[in-house]
């Protein structure tokens, strides 16, 4: 009910009027500028005319976007009434986005049916990438600043201007820190802890998913519940293991503790994964002559490429992102990886080198960038297709 | 070379759950035999636990002279084509074919040569550079039963391989399994739940419910004569009539009572049931034996005066769902017989082919 086709129009008027009431109370003919043209465009939509209809909803887009920007910005310094007109603003425009792409399928007719894609597959995603995509974006311009720019208060935070633009940021962090260090420590690790991890776990999950045996089902859960335990409890003990271990300070300290959170996790993704693959594939590999490790390596494991892939990758990813161990367990420089090395250097006490700090997040970040566009295609495509039926 | 045998062979899943029920049966070498049944009777299971892919809970099975309880899948010389036929996806229809040969360590100029010869027996040879995923329903069908016939196996076995097929190439598959068959000269289990494809297919019929086998025959044994009730109903299309009724004797004649309508049987057949007089048994008939009145020579009921419910032209037959007296049967009849809807016809059985069973047991009684 909320989002028919009656209600959207009637929130649509109702916001446009509020927006130009708070524009023309808080004095700010800009606010009222952009209140008068979201009436428009809400009329518009009211109207059945398909081009008046097909242009409100191409400039409505526009105008939720510079909503969403200009309502940040007019935040700092501006009057109660105008900050009020702006959330109802952002709200009303999100709302209108969402409950537009209920309306979508309501365009029926051929002509109308980019349209109605649009509205009811793309629209809706704007307000995700603009979350996804902005810290992404601030990290980048950060990390291109000078710290004069940094701190001028007067300077708009999103861009750079002219100025303030340097790399020197990326310079001081592989001249004057042992980034490229840590970058290897970080790899080395993720990589050694990974592999370690999912080949453990392929075979755990292979059990767990197709062999018959009693307590499978428990070890199961056991498994899954070994996963739920939070790390920050378990790095106390793991620290006396550690020590024992004669590890600590030593990247390997890291290589074997990484797989107590991997395995579990890994474990869970494959079985899942294991599952899907046809039995009877398997079962007509053991009578062609397989015994199970060959039907395994042979038949299961290159059909279950995209799981392995999958499970590759997240692993990589929470080993590469991994903190506590990481801090806990190392505390030579030339130990650290990433993650830790960039805060314990980069924040000396009270200051923060931003600057710094965001180029080395963002040189931190293009490994699982690359690792993620290498193997995509072979993560989306599944492989099983033509096996059976 | 290769006769099966099972002997008392069972399957539990659980104690509650027997899956298979002390089932004999001796396939003879080169031997076309079909389990067929109803969905869960144990048809499945059987042929599983053959091929070694289910463990034995009880019994033996025993192919050529070899006691096969406890030998891997790998090690029983049989192949098995899968309902979903169970291409290995990530490789092309020339190594699926000669996986088992290579698992084999056969030499590489024979592993080409015998998929070669599988490939054109079926028809597949522009195909064998192809990924399973590249081919259509029957041709992935074809693969299948081409990976099976590469090995040159003791046995074949078969399970459902045709019921994701559609109805027309269903028919075709059939008609060169068969050929196949002859050709090959191999033994062959096939499980399937349609009694079409046991009765065009089979040397011998296994007919099988609840784990338990119901009778073992050839197709004609199996659908003239019928070892219970539940055979008689599940061989045939459209399947057997079952009129409920009274055994009763008068003046000498032995007639089934059914809701006041006397059918009388001949005097041979009524001395076979004698001890069942003034019982109640179900008599059945089956559509072809469902005549107009006056058609050919033979020992036929009195007619009874039924309406026509629902008139199925076939083109070659008309099928007819009849009621008399509030009892409903199906008939099977001549193209050229004149009838509508709602119409009032005389017929008559067929009383030299009529069946009795025991309104208990089920066992047959005529």
């Amino acid at each position: 009910m909320w989002l028919s086709a009656q209600s959207i129009h009637f929130a649509g008027v109702a916001f446009a009027l509020l927006h130009v009431l708070a524009g023309i109370v808080a004095g700010q003919p800009f606010v009222v500028v952009l209140g008068a043209i979201g009436l428009l465009l809400a009329y518009g939509l009211w109207r059945r005319s398909d081009s008046v209809r097909l242009g409100s909803i191409v400039l409505l887009t526009l105008y939720v976007l510079m909503r969403l920007i200009l309502g940040v910005f007019a935040w700092r310094g501006a009057g109660a009434a105008v900050q009020v007109s702006n959330i109802v603003a952002i709200l009303g425009s999100m709302y209108l986005v969402l409950a537009l792409g209920r309306l979508g399928p309501a365009f029926a007719s051929k002509r109308d049916m980019w349209l109605g894609v649009f509205i009811s597959k793309y629209l809706p995603l704007l307000p995700y990438l603009f979350f996804a995509l902005f810290p992404l974006y601030f990290m980048v311009v950060t990390s291109l600043k000078t710290d004069n720019e940094l701190y001028d208060l007067e300077a708009v935070p999103f861009w750079i201007t002219g100025a303030g633009f340097t790399v020197g940021n990326y310079g001081y962090l592989f001249e004057e820190t042992p980034y490229v260090v840590w970058l290897i420590n970080t790899l080395k690790v993720s990589i050694c802890a990974t592999a370690i991890s999912v080949a453990i776990a392929i075979l755990a999950a292979y059990a767990l998913a197709r062999l018959r045996f009693r307590g499978a089902e428990t070890f199961g859960v056991a498994v899954f519940v070994t996963y739920l335990v939070p790390p920050s409890l378990l790095f106390l003990p793991l620290a006396r293991v550690v020590d024992s271990l004669g590890l600590s300070d030593r990247t390997l300290a890291l290589i074997v503790t990484y797989p107590t959170f991997l395995i579990p996790f890994c474990t869970w993704l494959l079985m899942g994964y294991f599952r899907t693959i046809p039995k009877e594939i398997e079962e007509c590999a053991m009578i062609d002559g397989c015994n199970r490790i060959q039907a395994l390596l042979r038949i299961v494991l290159p059909m279950a490429v995209p799981g392995i892939i999958c499970a590759v990758l997240f692993g990589f990813t929470l080993s590469w992102n991994e903190f506590l161990y990481s801090l806990v367990f190392i505390s030579t420089t030339g130990a650290k990886t990433i993650s830790v090395g960039v805060i314990s250097e980069l924040i000396r006490g009270d200051i923060y080198y931003w600057g710094q700090l965001m180029a080395g997040a963002m040189v931190g970040s293009i490994p699982i960038v690359v690792a993620y566009v290498f193997f995509m295609d072979y993560y989306v495509s599944g492989l099983t297709a033509g096996a059976v039926k | 070379m290769a006769q099966v045998v099972l002997r008392d062979l069972v399957k539990k899943f659980s104690e509650e759950v027997i899956a298979v029920n002390s089932v004999n049966l001796d396939i003879q070498d080169k031997e076309f035999i079909v389990l067929v049944g109803p969905s869960g009777c144990g048809k499945t299971t059987t042929l599983r636990m053959v091929a070694g892919l289910e463990d034995i809970s009880g019994g033996e099975i025993r192919i050529g002279d070899r006691l096969v309880n406890d030998v891997p899948p790998k090690d029983r010389n049989i192949a098995m084509v899968f309902q979903n036929y169970a291409l290995y996806p990530h490789m092309t229809v020339f190594k699926n074919m000669a996986f088992s040969l290579k698992l084999r360590r056969t030499p590489r100029a024979e592993i080409e040569q015998r998929v070669k010869a599988a490939a054109d027996i079926l028809g597949i040879g522009e195909l064998l550079d192809r990924k399973p995923k590249q081919l259509s329903g029957g041709q992935r069908q074809r693969v299948a039963v081409g990976r099976a016939i590469v090995r040159q196996p003791e046995v074949f076995l078969f399970d459902e391989p045709l019921s994701n097929l559609d109805a027309k190439l269903r028919v075709n598959m059939r008609a060169e399994l068969i050929k196949l068959h002859d050709r090959l000269d191999a033994t062959m289990i096939y499980v399937t739940h349609d009694q079409v494809e046991a009765m065009t297919m089979g040397d011998r019929i296994v007919v099988m419910r609840n784990g338990f086998i119901q009778q073992v025959g050839s197709p004609m044994e199996v659908y003239n004569q019928p070892q219970n009730q539940f055979v008689a109903g599940f061989i045939g299309s459209p399947p057997m009539n079952f009129l409920e009724g009274m055994l009763v004797q008068d003046n000498g004649a032995v007639q089934v009572d059914v809701k006041g309508s006397r059918l009388t049987l001949s005097a041979d057949k009524a001395k076979q049931v004698e001890s069942y007089v003034n019982q109640p048994v179900v008599f059945g008939i089956r559509p072809e034996d469902v005549v107009p009145v006056g058609s050919g020579d033979g020992n036929f009921s009195e007619p009874l005066t039924a309406t026509v419910e629902v008139l199925e032209p076939l083109g070659a037959e008309i099928i007819l769902e009849m009621s008399c007296k509030g009892e409903n049967f199906t008939a099977r009849m001549d193209p050229t017989l004149r009838t509508r809807m709602h119409d009032e016809i005389q017929v008559s059985f067929n009383m030299d082919r009529a069946h009795l069973f025991d309104t208990k047991t089920e066992q047959t009684v005529l």
